[in-house]
């Protein structure tokens, strides 16, 4: 899936975009490239996420998802477009609290309405240990397992693009390497790109290109 | 699991709340339509073949005039009657001027005894009549003489003559079905002619034929003096109670159907508290609906997190759409089963209240109410999906 950014200047840095990377400029990102966002806080990584995910649409210029305006998606495109195309890690995770981690997971599964996934998420959470803590509301979890069952929860749909807004700001060095580690392989299993936005801080994560903002 | 995620921040209480809060509006619209309905069946004299606008006259009988010769209207009378303001048309009771008794048949029905009694009949002008009258019409040739009796003497019967003559009741319908036999005397010659009651009055206290057949009878079968004056005046009023109607009545020494006069205030005030009523079911319905639909955006804006997340996470807006839908539907349902299995019991506990006042009330529910439910609880719905729409599609992010 190409995603281009056609002089897209988000509301907020209206009159602030003079020499920047993304905003105001034509910017493509390609089909299976993995892309770091660095930048420090405020420069719009978020910002950038969210309009690439749909969940932000108050800015000037275009968005055009494999060669279509996105503006002309109506709202079970976008949904399409969510649960199909584009898998997202936000940065404050978007999990449901009241529920357990193990029915967090579920939340894709009901989305596409696919039993298969079942076998896939026992492989995720056994590769990042989160066997022991399924049953625990969401809520109760650290913010390093929470962390873990939202990437979880983004690998499990189906998508071509993986959108994680710094993934790992709750996950210790080892715990990074084995969730890089998974990340690349579904990656590859499903040829999909990452974009990842970063404070700066090096991560396991492999890219094939960088972008300050 | 989506549907307890959706609904995971509500407070049943203030769903309890503005259910009942539905539930009163909604009972009350109906009810109040039910009674309107009822009343103005009851009302509209359709069981009693006149309109409340009718008056019946008659001159106040006194010792001078009780043991002579009955006194009847003449034709000055007639005319300064008809010389009032609000008074429409004036026309005088039509009364036999042949000697005439009746008779059941043989074998017809319950009455399993041989009755026989000494009749007069009166007739008023059709015109006068409700227009509803069905059967109660004659013409030449017809075999069958149609009679309006007054309901109070099928009380009489029941309650006083049949357990004193070890005789059944019977009901207005069973004795409806019996045929009897009328015989008319026309000068010395016995004329038999058959004869069914067809319906029952509760004002006019008297044995009602249609005018066409007393009109042919008169003629045909007359041994008294054609030139009678009438006893009794149907009169057409607009208002029953017009002061100078009244006033009129009072000064020439003439009696009306005061009953009528009572029933004529009773229905103006009747109908003032209806619209009162329904003006304020209007209103409590209007609130009720508003209170519900504050209801359900406050779902939308409690769950709002959730609503994002799962919009977030790529679920069709439909489909969370379709579950608060459905979720509201079920509410609505309930209420509307709430609301008519409670307007039922109403109506059957006034329907029995009612009976003891003899005053008549359909036991079930109008179809014009279950219509009217019908219509309140599709628009209630409708109102509600396009709030519940509008807010998840709200959450949507806009440009």
């Amino acid at each position: 899936m190409e995603i281009r950014l056609q002089h897209i200047v988000p509301k907020p840095f209206e009159g602030m975009v003079s020499g920047h990377a993304v905003w105001g400029q034509d910017f493509t990102f390609h089909p299976q490239n993995n892309y770091l966002l660095t930048a420090p806080s405020g420069k719009g990584k978020s910002t950038l996420l969210h309009i690439l995910h749909g969940s932000r649409r108050d800015f000037a210029g275009s968005l055009w998802i494999d060669e279509r305006n996105s503006a002309t998606f109506r709202p079970a495109e976008w949904a399409a477009y969510r649960s199909e195309k584009i898998a997202v890690v936000f940065q404050d995770l978007r999990l449901f609290p009241q529920l357990t981690g193990r029915e967090n997971l579920r939340i894709p599964h009901l989305i596409h309405n696919n039993p298969n996934l079942e076998e896939e998420q026992n492989r995720y959470v056994a590769a990042l240990g989160m066997d022991g803590h399924l049953e625990k509301k969401c809520g109760i979890l650290s913010l390093g397992q929470q962390q873990r069952i939202a990437l979880i929860r983004a690998l499990l749909q189906d998508f071509s693009c993986l959108l994680m807004d710094e993934p790992f700001s709750h996950l210790d060095t080892a715990n990074q390497e084995v969730a890089s580690e998974l990340i690349h392989q579904v990656l590859a299993q499903k040829k999909a790109a990452m974009i990842v936005s970063s404070l700066g801080i090096e991560t396991p994560l492999n890219f094939t290109e960088r972008i300050t903002l | 699991m989506i549907r307890r995620l959706l609904l995971s921040r509500q407070k049943p209480v203030q769903l309890l709340i503005s259910s009942i809060g539905a539930f009163m509006g909604i009972l009350l619209v109906l009810f109040t339509l039910q009674s309107y309905l009822d009343f103005r069946e009851m009302m509209s004299d359709k069981s009693d073949w006149l309109h409340p606008e009718y008056l019946i006259i008659n001159k106040k009988l006194s010792i001078l005039n009780s043991f002579g010769k009955a006194e009847g209207f003449d034709e000055e009378e007639i005319e300064a009657l008809k010389k009032l303001s609000g008074v429409e048309h004036v026309a005088p009771f039509r009364s036999n001027l042949f000697r005439a008794s009746g008779m059941n048949m043989p074998g017809g029905g319950s009455l399993n005894k041989e009755l026989y009694a000494e009749l007069f009949f009166e007739s008023i002008p059709d015109e006068m009549l409700d227009q509803e009258k069905g059967s109660f019409t004659w013409k030449e040739g017809d075999a069958l003489i149609p009679i309006l009796i007054p309901a109070d003497y099928l009380k009489l019967y029941n309650f006083g003559f049949a357990p004193s003559q070890g005789m059944p009741q019977v009901s207005p319908g069973t004795l409806s079905s019996i045929p009897f036999k009328i015989v008319m005397d026309s000068m010395g010659t016995p004329i038999r002619k058959d004869a069914r009651i067809v319906s029952y009055s509760q004002r006019i206290q008297s044995i009602l034929v249609p005018d066409a057949f007393l009109a042919y009878a008169n003629d045909n079968y007359t041994w008294a003096d054609p030139e009678r004056k009438p006893s009794r005046l149907i009169v057409q009023v607009k208002d029953p109670s017009n002061t100078e109607v009244l006033r009129f009545l009072d000064e020439h020494n003439y009696e009306s159907n005061e009953e009528q006069l009572r029933n004529s205030r009773l229905s103006n005030v009747l109908k003032i508290i209806s619209s009162i009523l329904a003006a304020v079911a209007g209103l409590i319905i209007f609130l009720s609906f508003l209170g519900f639909f504050q209801y359900t955006q406050l779902v939308l804006y409690r769950n709002q997190y959730e609503i994002r997340t799962l919009l977030d996470l790529g679920m069709p807006p439909a489909r969370l759409f379709g579950v608060y839908l459905k979720m509201i539907g079920v509410v609505i349902v309930g209420i509307g089963l709430g609301s008519l299995s409670a307007l039922f019991f109403i109506q059957r506990l006034m329907q029995q209240r009612l009976e003891e006042y003899g005053l008549e009330l359909a036991a079930q529910l109008r179809l014009e109410v279950l219509f009217s439910a019908l219509i309140i609880f599709v628009l209630f719905f409708v109102i509600q999906g396009i709030g519940l729409r509008k807010g998840i599609y709200g959450l949507m992010p806009k440009g």
